[in-house]
């Protein structure tokens, strides 16, 4: 049987990773339909600077972020006047924390299926005489569903893998922000192999099955 | 049809300045390069602040989706996520004109039953462009620019196709805007020429003069030959259209015979003979010799056909061991189908 704690840490990945996929995919939609048609001399440094989290260490991310959340900061005071809670070592700080984490990995396939999609099948019925609500709504939605079942799968197995920023922002609180990742951390620190080999092979059988998805979707994408 | 355009593009300037009043079905035809699809993404309102007028409405500041015109891109791509039928019903049901163009006529004169419920996929190339011709016919707009519709069609096909387009244009008063490379493609539905050249016009009219003031080294010399009567040859399941104010008389195929009253023979695709051999010679036409002139390794004459012009183009070795002078009689055996 899995530990409490363990089915814990678990539900609140699950939350956190279904959590940030949607933030994102609500973000990303709109920023990755105009980015499709941006040409302007800003465009490669816009797509640098969401590829950051790409490179960076999850420590260094973790580290700003900290330093945002904090009381000292502008929009750490900001956020504590609203909720009357600081950010860091909570639940959302680790949301919003995971949401520049996984942005270029749901980012990403928006944009090629936007660019995909745009180029060929909207001009097409934009040089038809359609106009941009009937092509937005009835051809390039329908003809983006893969791209945006595929964001969401990797923005979901991404969160799901996330550990350092994790740590860093909400420490290793049950409950509240002891994820998955660090609560399997926590079993093999205190030699809990059995433990260790449990929530492992959840965590396998998850991420495995997110990544299925995402080549499923992938496959079904127009062009592959 | 009034045009006046200028695209600033990276090697020239597209300059353009065309009145074509009566025009209904245009081609337009030049080099690679020469700015034919861009002078079309202009006239559709892709591109941007270029002057077009037609039929005396000025559209240079109106929407692309307002325009009244619908473009058929080269290589226009069906939406993948439907099939044949749905691609068609998309189209027909989002087009705010009222659409006088039925899906049902349309897939009648195209021959497209067989392929309504095929999907994309599993579409060859010709069948592909037959439905996306379909697909921009109900758009219900009066303007259909198309940009290399038919090419991977073969002669067979593309000949009923042009037959169609042909009797959508007269039925529906549909004005077309053709480019191709394919000049015979063209001389076939056209009945208006524009001849590109890095951006300008260098020739533009009536079907007839433009191919006749074709520079013949570059272009194939078309004869277009104008008939009076057709008659069926039931036994043969062929067609026998006799020319005008002649009895002479040349037997083609139901898919030629279709295409109407004027038939469109390459000058390359006639041979010379000096008299008869005393069999029968198929579509074999007496002319008169009345020019001839020599270019490189060819040799171009001009003959007539109780008054009707035909030109005929022989290589120079051919030429050259045929005894003939101006005004004898020759015989023009005609090959129609390639």
């Amino acid at each position: 049987m899995m530990l409490q704690s363990d089915i814990t840490a678990l539900w609140l990945t699950i939350k956190l990773a279904l959590i940030t996929s949607c933030i994102l995919l609500v973000f990303c939609m709109p920023v990755a339909y105009k980015l499709s048609y941006y040409n302007g001399r800003f465009k490669a440094l816009i797509e640098a600077l969401i590829a950051m989290p790409l490179v960076l260490p999850p420590t260094l991310l973790g580290f700003y972020l900290l330093v945002l959340f904090s009381p000292d900061h502008a929009f750490g005071q900001f956020w504590f006047w609203l909720t009357g809670s600081p950010l860091a070592f909570s639940f959302q700080g680790v949301v919003i924390a995971s949401l520049f984490y996984s942005l270029p990995f749901v980012m990403q396939p928006l944009l090629a299926g936007f660019k995909q999609v745009n180029s060929t099948y909207n001009e097409a019925a934009m040089a038809l005489g359609l106009n941009g609500i009937t092509r937005f709504f009835y051809l390039v939605l329908p003809l983006l569903k893969p791209s945006i079942l595929s964001a969401f799968a990797l923005g979901f197995a991404h969160t799901l893998g996330e550990f350092g920023l994790a740590l860093m922002i909400g420490g290793n609180i049950v409950g509240e922000t002891q994820v998955v990742s660090i609560a399997l951390y926590d079993h093999v620190e205190s030699l809990d192999y059995s433990a260790a080999h449990q929530l492992s092979l959840v965590l396998l059988g998850l991420s495995f099955f997110s990544l299925v998805m995402l080549f499923k979707f992938n496959k079904q994408a127009i062009g592959k | 049809m009034i045009l006046k355009l200028f695209k600033a593009l990276e090697q020239f300037n597209l300059d353009i300045n065309l009145d074509l009043y009566k025009a209904k079905i245009i081609g337009v035809f030049g080099p690679s390069g020469s700015g034919k699809s861009t002078l079309l993404r202009c006239i559709s309102g892709l591109e941007k602040h270029q002057f077009v007028k037609i039929d005396n409405q000025v559209l240079s500041d109106v929407a692309i989706d307002k325009r009244g015109i619908a473009l058929q891109l080269q290589a226009c791509p069906l939406f993948p996520h439907l099939d044949v039928a749905g691609n068609l019903n998309f189209i027909f049901k989002h087009t705010k004109q009222q659409n006088t163009v039925s899906i049902a006529e349309v897939v009648n004169r195209l021959g497209l039953h067989d392929l309504l419920e095929r999907k994309i996929d599993n579409l060859s190339g010709g069948e592909k462009q037959r439905v996306v011709f379909a697909r921009t016919l109900l758009t219900g707009q009066k303007t259909i620019l198309l940009d290399e519709p038919f090419s991977a069609l073969d002669w067979q096909a593309r000949y009923q196709t042009l037959k169609a387009l042909i009797d959508f244009s007269i039925d529906y008063d549909i004005r077309f805007v053709i480019v191709s490379h394919s000049l015979k493609e063209l001389v076939y539905c056209c009945d208006t020429l524009v001849q590109l050249q890095l951006g300008h016009v260098v020739n533009a009219g009536e079907l007839s003069q433009v191919v006749k003031s074709l520079d013949k080294q570059t272009y194939t010399k078309y004869n277009i030959i104008h008939c009076e009567s057709i008659q069926r040859v039931e036994q043969y399941n062929m067609y026998r259209m006799f020319l005008t104010n002649s009895e002479q008389s040349l037997v083609v195929s139901k898919a030629t015979a279709e295409l109407g009253k004027r038939l469109v023979i390459p000058s390359s695709g006639i041979t010379i003979g000096l008299k008869h051999s005393g069999i029968y010679e198929f579509n074999t036409l007496v002319a008169r010799l009345v020019e001839w002139e020599i270019h490189d390794n060819d040799c171009y004459l001009t003959l007539t056909v109780d008054g009707q012009d035909l030109y005929c183009q022989l290589p120079l070795i051919v030429w050259d061991k045929t005894p003939l002078s101006i005004g004898d009689d020759v015989l023009a055996t005609v090959q129609l189908e390639s």
